[in-house]
């Protein structure tokens, strides 16, 4: 009884993933687990299996094996859709809906309707709202990915992962986004953050290195492991 | 209220605000006088062609033969378009999954099938109307160089093309959601090409694809197999919709992402873009080989090294793209040799196959104009080196296409060898120049066409038709030695002066090409 509560308090729960794409390896036998209200920094370098790991918990990947779990979903199911939200280091934007159209829709097709309050504090939050009835047409590097983080934290969820989120980012757009991750945690989700930046490291209060498709480091937030993960 | 009903509420409401914003950025009346203008030039075409030379006008024999093959021709077209959607399913297509569209809609939480099947009705049917249309023109042309004596209907033609559209539609929605790998895919086409080729054989008039070409035959006879065979292929469109949804959302992302480059090339009308796109669509890289390792040592002198890196780009080819380049050499020579003897339609098809041709035999002209470093340092002018990387890939064009000539001659009765020789030799040497001009032009053209006005711009598109004009030039030997036949003089003659002559086009384009800075302006 003591495990079966134990598996139901975690949010994601990865077991012996793997994945290859032309015989190569990308994730190979990676477990972890996320629990309501921690921030956990996912490391390793280039092509080390982050965005891979990111991609088959949101369901845009199958895994050649192993389990994927979202509070007891599978991965990419609309239950665990619905709990979960991703937002990638490429910010992708339509170029025919303005940014408040992208945040409405955001948090329309997840069921909210009531949600000009929570996306005016974050379009102040990141300070773009001068941009909300824009198109992103000519929107810089840094906007398009701030109009992507208020996007993902517009709507619902219980589970929060961003792949290198601070990619064009200015200082205070890094130091929105840490807080944002913060009070994310503080609301009850788990949090995954896959960096680079020491900055969010920061608020982060455990830590998965991986290398090559392993996991070889999961405890304390580690800068060393930042460089060289195993 | 309902969860579905509302999701579909809100998804319509998404598709109204895009169009909302779509229709305000975009000048509708710019794309209708461009099809305009577009239309007129066709007709223009098609009336000079009509009645400038006999030898595009079909005879009433030509006319009667085609009736009587025309359920064949159907069939044919049907397995190759299954055949086409089978093997390009395998890869991803026909759905097109964007990344906005991705993170919006496929990661929250709405029915990713229902989505998914949504799209596979849309590119079903935009694949039917094109085929549709691009049926009914064949056959307003074939009705036109006809000059009413085929009783044939463009609606018979419209019908085949819909039914190409859909069966390319459903073979590709059917492989992509069972999955199947690419090996499976293009032997299941094969299987269907071979079981194709036996009823022809066998002179059994039963299959499907028969009975489904002769749509062909509506308005003399095909009527009610028409609208059974519609009825059929229609009902094959609505089961690959409805496999759709057990889609490989990861293998759509990636092809959609390799349209997306393809669209972004025909936007800017860059062939080479488009080239490169197909290529890394169909998974087709280069190769490693270290078979020339002996060549570069044995010719050292500088003056060799825009040969070798010719001879390199050949050596660093996969097998299905020597495979390709023979099949486009083979199959627009073949077509060019029916057109001579069989009627002028066949052209349609050879000139565009043979100007493919071309441009993958120029296909190191355009590593270095994309990637020219090194030759860039080359204490030489950007002519000389250009010419150069011509000569190899002029002199594999040649050979191939008097190789295809023979052929030719040999599997269509009543064409000299002699006249095809001719018509090779100026296949062979103009495709290389006329995608010679792609090469080094790639990319530059549309910088400042946005700027000009409609009407401005629907010109600038004929003059970018230029390379495919120039690699074209070999229609003149073909053309001159059948008019020669209709005069009572032997054609072999003729062709011979003819492709002489056509080398002038050739020779001006190699002028020119010494004169671009396509190298050092990098």
């Amino acid at each position: 009884m003591a495990a079966e509560a134990k598996t139901k308090a975690k949010v994601l729960e990865v077991k012996e993933l793997a994945k290859s794409f032309d015989h190569h390896a990308a994730v190979n036998g990676i477990s972890f687990a996320l629990v309501p209200g921690s921030v956990t920094a996912l490391v390793g370098p280039n092509g080390s299996g982050k965005t891979t790991i990111i991609r088959t918990v949101a369901g845009l990947s199958k895994p050649d094996s192993g389990r994927i779990e979202i509070l007891g979903a599978g991965a990419g199911s609309r239950q665990a859709r619905s709990v979960t939200s991703i937002i990638f280091d490429e910010p992708a934007l339509y170029a025919d809906l303005t940014v408040w159209e992208h945040l409405a829709f955001s948090a329309r097709l997840c069921g909210v309707e009531d949600f000009s309050e929570r996306a005016d504090d974050l379009l102040k939050r990141f300070s773009i709202t001068e941009l909300r009835d824009f198109l992103p047409s000519g929107f810089s590097r840094g906007q398009r990915q701030k109009v992507s983080l208020a996007m993902g934290l517009v709507r619902p969820f219980k589970l929060l992962i961003l792949d290198e989120p601070s990619n064009g980012l200015d200082g205070p757009g890094v130091r929105s986004l840490a807080a944002s991750l913060t009070e994310a945690a503080e609301a009850g989700a788990a949090v995954l953050v896959a960096t680079h930046l020491p900055d969010l490291l920061q608020v982060c209060g455990a830590m998965l290195a991986i290398s090559d498709g392993k996991l070889v480091y999961q405890g304390k937030p580690d800068r060393s492991r930042i460089e060289s993960p195993s | 209220m309902n969860e579905g009903v509302q999701e579909r509420a809100v998804i319509r409401d998404l598709s109204a605000a895009r169009r909302s914003h779509f229709a305000a950025s975009h000048d509708l009346l710019s794309v209708i006088v461009k099809g305009y203008f577009s239309a007129i030039a066709v007709l223009l075409v098609l009336d000079v062609a009509a009645t400038s030379s006999k030898f595009f006008i079909f005879t009433r024999a030509q006319v009667a033969a085609f009736s009587s093959s025309a359920p064949h021709v159907g069939a044919v077209v049907l397995v190759a378009a299954l055949a086409a959607g089978l093997a390009a399913g395998s890869r991803g297509a026909p759905l097109s999954l964007f990344p906005a569209e991705l993170r919006l809609l496929f990661l929250s939480p709405v029915n990713r099938e229902r989505l998914l099947r949504a799209k596979a009705v849309r590119a079903v049917i935009r694949y039917a109307v094109g085929g549709a249309f691009l049926g009914a023109a064949v056959g307003f042309g074939a009705r036109t160089l006809s000059t009413a004596h085929a009783a044939d209907t463009p609606l018979g033609f419209g019908a085949l093309g819909a039914m190409a559209g859909v069966a390319y539609g459903t073979g590709s929605t059917i492989s992509l959601s069972l999955g199947l790998a690419r090996r499976v895919a293009y032997g299941i086409g094969f299987l269907l090409a071979a079981f194709e080729a036996a009823s022809y054989l066998s002179g059994l008039h039963a299959d499907p694809f028969y009975l489904s070409g002769e749509t062909l035959r509506y308005g003399t006879g095909g009527t009610a197999a028409a609208f059974a065979a519609l009825a059929g292929w229609a009902l094959l469109g609505a089961i690959g919709v409805l496999q759709s949804g057990h889609a490989d959302i990861e293998k759509v992302e990636r092809h959609s992402e390799m349209v997306s480059r393809l669209r972004f090339g025909l936007a800017t009308r860059d062939i080479r873009a488009v080239i490169l796109a197909s290529r890394a669509l169909s998974e087709d890289g280069y190769r490693p080989r270290r078979t020339l390792a002996f060549l570069w040592r044995s010719l050292p002198s500088p003056r060799m090294a825009p040969f070798l890196r010719s001879l390199a780009n050949f050596t660093h080819w996969s097998v299905r793209r020597y495979i390709r380049l023979l099949a486009l050499v083979f199959v627009s020579t073949w077509l060019a040799t029916l057109a001579w003897e069989n009627g002028a339609l066949a052209y349609l098809a050879a000139i565009p196959l043979a100007f493919a041709a071309g441009l993958e035999l120029v296909d190191a002209l355009s590593s270095v104009v994309d990637r020219p470093v090194n030759f860039v340092n080359m204490p030489v002018e950007d002519g000389w080196v250009v010419s150069r990387l011509l000569v190899l890939p002029v002199i594999v064009s040649v050979v191939l296409f008097e190789a295809a000539a023979m052929a030719s001659s040999l599997l269509v009765s009543g064409v000299p060898l002699g006249v095809m020789a001719s018509v090779a030799l100026s296949m062979g040497v103009s495709v290389v120049f006329g995608a010679a001009i792609t090469a080094v032009r790639s990319g530059a053209p549309s910088v400042g066409i946005g700027l000009l006005t409609p009407e401005a711009q629907s010109f600038g598109v004929f003059l970018e038709l230029i390379p495919l004009v120039a690699a074209s030039v070999w229609l003149l030997p073909s053309v001159n030695s059948h008019n020669a036949v209709s005069l009572g003089r032997p054609p072999e003659t003729d062709a011979l002066s003819g492709a002489f002559f056509s080398l002038v086009v050739p020779v001006g384009i190699w002028a020119w090409l010494r004169t671009r800075n396509v190298i050092s302006a990098e």
